[in-house]
C-alpha cells in the first residue's frame, strides 16, 4: 500500500507540473504574454519594463524554466488589479469555496444514497419510478436556471431566504441546493445500480436466509459492498466541488474561487485566472489521492496492486 | 498466376466479409427487437424533432428578424397584439426584438454549435483512444498522463482560461469546447480496444497478413461504435449546457447574436418583471437535455446493457 500511494503522489506531481505547463502554454497562445499583464492604458516605456522585470524579453526556454522555478517557490504571480501575489488572493477565497461544497456534500450524500437505495429496493415500484424521473429532471437541469429559479421563488417571491452573497446559514441553502441538483441526480442513479447488482449477489440471499432483518441485510450487507463505485464517483465530485462551483458563485454572488476566476477574466486580470487553475488541480489531485487511500479502509480486498 | 499468399488473403478477406455482413445482419436484428423504445423516448425524439426543425427553419418561420429592434414595444408579454398590428407570442426582449424570433435563432447557434463539438470532440477522442489502446506502451502512458492533466481541470475553468486569452467568437469557442470533450471518448474507446485487441479475431486477422491500419479501422474501430453512439448522445447535452454556462459568463456567444444562454443571461436582470425572457430559454435548454438524456440511455440499454452504470 506504502508504494502505490507513493507512485499514486508521484503521478500526482507528475499531472500538477502537466497543468503548469498548459497554463504556461496559454498565456504564450495569444502571442505575447504581456499583452494580458498590462493596462491597455500603459505607456510602451512601462509594457517594455514589464517585459524586462518579468523576463519575458528572454527565449521561450529560459521563460519556462524561470515559469517553473517560481511556481515551485510559491511565486504565482501578481494581480494586475489589485498589486497583490495571485496565489494569496486566490486562496482567501477558498474558505467560501469549501464551506459551500462541505454543505453541498452533506446534501448530497444525504438525500441521493438513501433515495439510490430505495429505488433499488423498490425495483419498479412508485417510489423507484419517482426517484428515477426526479433524477433524470435533475441530471438534465441547466445550474444556472435552476439558480435563477431558486431566487426568483424563495428569495423574490417570498423572501424566505436571501438572494445572493455570504452570511448566516440562511445564505448557504439556496447555493448548495443548486450546486447539489446534479450529483445528487448522478448519486441516485448510481447507487441504485450498484445496489441492483449486489442485492442479487448470493451472500444477500444466505443473509435473508438465515432471517437477518431486511433493514440489516440492506444496510449492513448490501449497502456496504455497494459503497465502492459510488465512494469513488463521489471523490470525483468532491474534487470539482472543491475546484470551485464557477456558474452556481456567479449566479449567488458567492466569494469563492469560481467567482473569483469570472471577475478575474472580467478584469483582465490572468494571473489570478493562472493561480486559480493551478490551485484548483492542486486541490484535485489531493482529494483524488485521499479518495485512493480510502479504498482500502473501504475494501480491505483491495490490495493495491 | 497470384501468389498463393494473394490467393489465400482474398479468400479470407471475401470470407470475412460475409461473417462480417451475417453478423451485422444478426446485430440489426436483435437490437430492432430489443429496439422498445419507450413512451418517454418517443416523447423526447418528438421534441428534439421539433427544436431541430425550428432550428434548420428559423429564417423561414421566425415572424420577425431576431435582431430587429423597436424600442416603443420593449418588454411586452407574451401574446401580446400592438395597436399596429404585430403580433409577439413570446413577447419582445428589452429592446423590443421578438423572441419567438430570437429563440427560433437561437436554437439554430446552440444545437448546430453543439452539434459540431460533439463530431469534433468524438472524431478526435476516437482516434486517441485507438491509437493508445491499440499501440500501448509509451504512447498510452503519453496520452493517458495528457488526459489525466486535464481531468484535473474542471473543464468550465479550462474553457475559461482560454477564452480569456484568445478572445470570445464561435471558432474559438467551438475549438474550446472540442478541447473539453474528447476526453471521454478517449478514454472509453482505449478501455474498449485494450480488451477486444486481446480477442481470438484480431489474431486471426493478424495471422492472415492484415495490417494495423486495417485491424484498427476494420476491425476495432466499429466494435467501439455502441459506446462512442452513447457517448456522443450523453455529451450532446452537456455541451449543449456548457455553451450555455459560457454564454451565461458572457464568455460564450456574444450579443447581438442570439443563443440561449446568451439569452438567459440578458434575461436575468428582467426576472422580477419580464419572467418570459428568463424562462423560455431555460426551458428550451432544459428539454433539449433532458430528451438527450433519455435517448442517451435508451440507446445504452439497446446497444449495450453491459455498460448500465458506468455511463
Amino acid at each position: 500500500m506504502g508504494r502505490f500511494l507513493v507512485r499514486r503522489f508521484l503521478r500526482g506531481i507528475l499531472v500538477v507540473l502537466g497543468v503548469s505547463t498548459i497554463v504556461f502554454g496559454i498565456t504564450h497562445l495569444s502571442g505575447d504574454p504581456v499583452s494580458l499583464l498590462v493596462d491597455q492604458e500603459w505607456t510602451h516605456e512601462q509594457v517594455e519594463q514589464v517585459r524586462r522585470d518579468l523576463g519575458l524579453d528572454k527565449p521561450v526556454y529560459i521563460q519556462y524554466v524561470r515559469y517553473w522555478q517560481n511556481v515551485l517557490l510559491g511565486d504565482w504571480g501578481q494581480s494586475l488589479r489589485y498589486r497583490r501575489p495571485a496565489l494569496s488572493l486566490v486562496w482567501e477565497r477558498f474558505p467560501a469555496t469549501v464551506e459551500l461544497a462541505a454543505v453541498t456534500l452533506i446534501i448530497v450524500v444525504a438525500l441521493s444514497i438513501p433515495a439510490g437505495v430505495i429505488a433499488a429496493v423498490k425495483r419498479g415500484g412508485f417510489w423507484d419510478q419517482a426517484i428515477m424521473t426526479l433524477a433524470m429532471v435533475g441530471q438534465s437541469w441547466p445550474t444556472f436556471w435552476l439558480g435563477l429559479v431558486l431566487i426568483l421563488v424563495f428569495a423574490v417571491k417570498f423572501h424566505w431566504l436571501p438572494t445572493s452573497g455570504r452570511g448566516g446559514f440562511d445564505h448557504l441553502i439556496l447555493p448548495a441546493f443548486t450546486l447539489a441538483f446534479l450529483p445528487m441526480a448522478m448519486m441516485a442513479r448510481l447507487t441504485r445500480s450498484a445496489m441492483l447488482d449486489v442485492l442479487r449477489a448470493d451472500y444477500i440471499r444466505t443473509a435473508r436466509a438465515k432471517g437477518l432483518r431486511n433493514s440489516t441485510v440492506i444496510v449492513r450487507h448490501a449497502l456496504r459492498n455497494a459503497a465502492i463505485p459510488v465512494v469513488t464517483i463521489l471523490g470525483i465530485q468532491v474534487g470539482s466541488l472543491l475546484a470551485g462551483a464557477v456558474v452556481t458563485e456567479t449566479v449567488f454572488a458567492w466569494p469563492g474561487v469560481g467567482r473569483a476566476a469570472v471577475e478575474a477574466v472580467q478584469q483582465r486580470d490572468y494571473p489570478v485566472v493562472q493561480a486559480v487553475v493551478l490551485l484548483t488541480s492542486v486541490v484535485f489531485v489531493t482529494v483524488n489521492l485521499a479518495v485512493d487511500t480510502l479504498y482500502g479502509v473501504l475494501d480491505p480486498r483491495i490490495r493495491y496492486a | 498466376m497470384g501468389t498463393p499468399t494473394g490467393n489465400s488473403m482474398q479468400v479470407s478477406a471475401s470470407l470475412g466479409q460475409m461473417v462480417d455482413t451475417a453478423r451485422r445482419r444478426e446485430w440489426l436484428r436483435r437490437t430492432l427487437r430489443r429496439l422498445k423504445l419507450p413512451i418517454t423516448g418517443w416523447v423526447s425524439l418528438l421534441i428534439l424533432v421539433v427544436l431541430v426543425l425550428a432550428a434548420i427553419l428559423a429564417p423561414f418561420i421566425s415572424p420577425y428578424d431576431p435582431l430587429e429592434q423597436s424600442l416603443a414595444d420593449r418588454l411586452s408579454p407574451p401574446l401580446t397584439r400592438t395597436a399596429d398590428g404585430l403580433f409577439f407570442p413570446l413577447g419582445t426582449d428589452r429592446l423590443g426584438r421578438d423572441f419567438l424570433s430570437r429563440m427560433f435563432y437561437g436554437a439554430r447557434i446552440s444545437l448546430s454549435l453543439a452539434f459540431a463539438v460533439v463530431v469534433g470532440g468524438t472524431l478526435v477522442g476516437v482516434a486517441v483512444g485507438l491509437v493508445s489502446g491499440f499501440f500501448g506502451k509509451t504512447v498510452d502512458q503519453a496520452l493517458m498522463t495528457i488526459v489525466d492533466i486535464q481531468l484535473s481541470i474542471p473543464s468550465i475553468l479550462l474553457a475559461i482560461a482560454l477564452l480569456a486569452v484568445l478572445g470570445s467568437s464561435i471558432p474559438t469557442l467551438l475549438v474550446v469546447l472540442i478541447i473539453s470533450r474528447w476526453i471521454a471518448h478517449a478514454r472509453a474507446v482505449r478501455g474498449q480496444v485494450m480488451s477486444l485487441k486481446e480477442k481470438e479475431y484480431i489474431e486471426a486477422a493478424r495471422a492472415v497478413g492484415a495490417s494495423n491500419a486495417r485491424i484498427v479501422l476494420r476491425h476495432l474501430l466499429p466494435n467501439t461504435m455502441s459506446i462512442v453512439l452513447v457517448l456522443a448522445t450523453l455529451q450532446f447535452a452537456d455541451v449543449i449546457v456548457l455553451e450555455a454556462s459560457l454564454s451565461f459568463l458572457g464568455l460564450g456567444v456574444q450579443p447581438p447574436t442570439p443563443s440561449w444562454g446568451g439569452e438567459l443571461q440578458q434575461g436575468r436582470a428582467f426576472m422580477q418583471t419580464a419572467w418570459w425572457l428568463s424562462t423560455f430559454p431555460g426551458i428550451a435548454l432544459m428539454l433539449v437535455t433532458l430528451s438527450m438524456n433519455r435517448l442517451g440511455d435508451w440507446l445504452r440499454d439497446v446497444l449495450d446493457p453491459a455498460l448500465r452504470g458506468s455511463l
